[in-house]
């Protein structure tokens, strides 16, 4: 039968079509995101593996990574806890207002991040009546880490959330319903069925969420400061020295955000490969 | 006095769901709850279980009453269209997880709660499944999961919304001739729901025959066959052909004498002749034969108006009248009722 040699001609493009695509999506991919690592790793290491260990094991760098891990760690928990409420309560009951919050979540995402930290600065700076108060109990929250928790929890909120809502959506209430129908309630309800059916979306949210709050520069710049030492974050610290003209040392320091960044993407890929 | 509905109201945003319902199932009945979609009967059980609460009206399980009690104290077993098995858990821990989330302190032992486990997998005839997940078993095999994980708990009273709703025929009738076993054994008292007057009919004790949030009439399959208390429930079990004022060719076999009045006529009242023999018959052409088991089904055309006619006649009578599709024959109705 010679039905498969035509088949094949209609299924298919003609070679040069086929190879044109595939050279065009092949070098983008190496102009815009293979060169740029490329360099990254290229400065970090010219002038020699020596000074790109006392660049990253520098104070002020050590202090940037603590200020990350801490921001970063804290964001989450408080996102997650905020996320497993949100989308609890958006998807398991009907209420009013449903919607306003739904698209309130998605506000951060619309916002830029500089707006969101001046939004802080402006409710919590020295200048607002907020910040009067809170200056009288000597609590300082801007220019300090818990505005930069604060900045970028907010910027970080709605990836755990939105994760979240379409999974639990789509398997709607029944599962609850049968749970509460046996006798369980709401505590057991929640670990024994509702969690085990979204552990591997929240997995996912948190890594997305992870990866955002340590990379995030806009929000936190405008209200850390930049107090060496004190209040600079990783991406910060990295504009600090590239500001400064000490090219290698920020190529150093990024690269660690990219040795992240990859992390970040290969766990990602791991959990969307079991999560679907 | 098993379970007792007294006047239940209930609203949604834009609908009025149930308007007035008053319900009493004696211990160990087995009632249908019948209607076509969105006559209320599914927010009727949902409410009995408690899983929805009432506008208005009151609940009673054995003449005590629900209205204050949450799902959990009520004791029902619910059994959802969709089966809603706990995915992540295998067959053995969705029947135990009832038993596992009691209180400490009535909370059975372990090796009691294997052997309920065990006795109820027995049961629905699953002791093979019992390491599978729900995903590696068929529809039919998941519904008998669902039933066994709901009686484990030894509720008072048993509760299915649309059992078989989500499964193919076969399967759902050997399903159906089951669960009225099952009920005859355990004797538990049980409310289904269905929009299949079949199974409805076939498998209840009782029929609640509900449209549009109201109770059209309560009876045994046979009372609700043979005795539609009005025009909905005729027309909702079994074939009919409605035959108005406006249908004035058939007035001549039963006088219509209100202008409102609709005649409902089963198909097996109708019978067919090759010859009119006078003016109480009347000429159709026959436009397609269905010969299927018992009895053949048989759709005329009324020559003068054009309205669609179904009959029903023994394989016996098909066979001495002699027809074809595109004959001209002659009806006459034999039964009707006026309503």
């Amino acid at each position: 039968m010679s039905g498969k040699i035509k088949n094949k001609s209609i299924l298919s493009e003609p070679l040069i079509v086929r190879l044109t695509l595939i050279v065009l999506a092949i070098l983008f991919l190496i102009i815009f995101l293979g060169l740029p690592i490329a360099v990254i790793f290229k400065e970090a290491f010219e002038l020699g593996l020596n000074n790109y260990l006392t660049s990253i094991t520098d104070a002020e760098t050590v202090s940037s990574i603590e200020l990350t891990v801490i921001t970063t760690f804290v964001s989450l928990i408080l996102n997650l806890i905020f996320a497993l409420a949100a989308a609890w309560a958006i998807t398991k009951f009907d209420f009013r207002g449903k919607n306003f919050i739904l698209t309130l979540l998605d506000l951060p995402l619309t916002i830029s991040p500089v707006i969101s930290g001046m939004v802080f600065v402006l409710l919590l700076g020295s200048h607002s009546l907020l910040g009067q108060y809170l200056n009288q109990y000597d609590i300082k929250i801007i220019f300090a880490a818990p505005g930069i928790i604060l900045a970028t929890t907010f910027v970080t909120l709605p990836y755990i959330v939105r994760e979240l809502i379409p999974l639990m959506k789509e398997q709607g209430r029944q599962e609850e319903e049968a749970a509460l129908s046996l006798g369980a309630n709401g505590w057991q309800i929640f670990f024994k069925i509702t969690l085990p059916n979204i552990k591997w979306g929240l997995m996912y949210g948190l890594i997305l969420c992870n990866a955002r709050a340590i990379g995030e520069f806009g929000a936190v710049s405008v209200v850390s400061g930049h107090i060496r030492g004190l209040t600079n974050t990783i991406p910060l610290h990295i504009e600090i020295l590239y500001n400064e003209y000490n090219f290698s040392a920020a190529f150093a320091v990024a690269t660690l955000l990219t040795l992240l960044a990859m992390i970040t993407l290969f766990l990602k890929t791991l959990i969307s490969w079991k999560f679907k | 006095m098993s379970i007792k509905i007294e006047n239940i109201t209930k609203r949604f945003a834009n609908y009025r769901a149930l308007r007035g319902i008053n319900l009493e199932v004696e211990k160990g009945e087995l009632v249908a709850l019948l209607g076509p979609s969105g006559c209320g009967k599914t927010t009727l059980l949902r409410i009995i279980a408690g899983l929805e609460i009432p506008d208005a009206g009151g609940i009673y399980l054995f003449n005590e009453s629900m209205n204050d009690k949450t799902v959990r104290e009520r004791n029902v077993g619910f059994v959802f269209q969709h089966y809603a098995l706990f995915k992540h858990m295998t067959v053995f821990e969705n029947i135990a997880f009832g038993l596992k989330v009691k209180p400490r302190k009535i909370r059975p032992r372990r090796d009691e709660i294997e052997d309920k486990v065990s006795s109820v997998i027995n049961l629905v005839q699953l002791e093979w499944a019992a390491k599978r997940y729900p995903s590696q078993l068929s529809g039919g095999e998941r519904q008998r999961v669902a039933l066994a994980r709901s009686l484990a708990i030894e509720p008072k009273v048993l509760l299915l919304d649309e059992p078989f709703g989500a499964l193919d025929a076969k399967v759902r009738r050997e399903l159906r001739r089951w669960l009225r076993h099952l009920h005859h054994e355990l004797n538990i008292t049980s409310i289904f729901v269905t929009h299949d007057q079949e199974e409805a009919l076939e498998v209840a004790d009782r029929v609640v025959v509900m449209n549009k949030g109201k109770i059209e009439q309560v009876g045994t399959p046979m009372e609700v066959y043979e005795k539609p208390a009005n025009a909905f429930v005729y027309n909702f079990i079994g074939n009919v052909n409605q035959f108005s004022s406006e249908d004035a060719f058939i007035c001549n076999s039963s006088v219509i004498d209100d202008s409102s009045g609709v005649e409902f006529v089963r198909p097996h009242n109708i019978k067919i002749v090759k010859e009119g023999f006078n003016s109480e018959f009347v000429p159709a052409v026959v436009t397609h034969i269905f010969k299927f088991g018992a009895s053949v089904r048989i759709e005329l055309k009324h020559i003068g108006s054009k309205k669609f006619i179904d009959a029903a006649i023994s394989n016996e009578e098909y066979d001495n009248l002699v027809i074809k599709v595109g004959d001209e024959v002659y009806f006459n109705i034999e039964e009707s009722r006026v309503f």
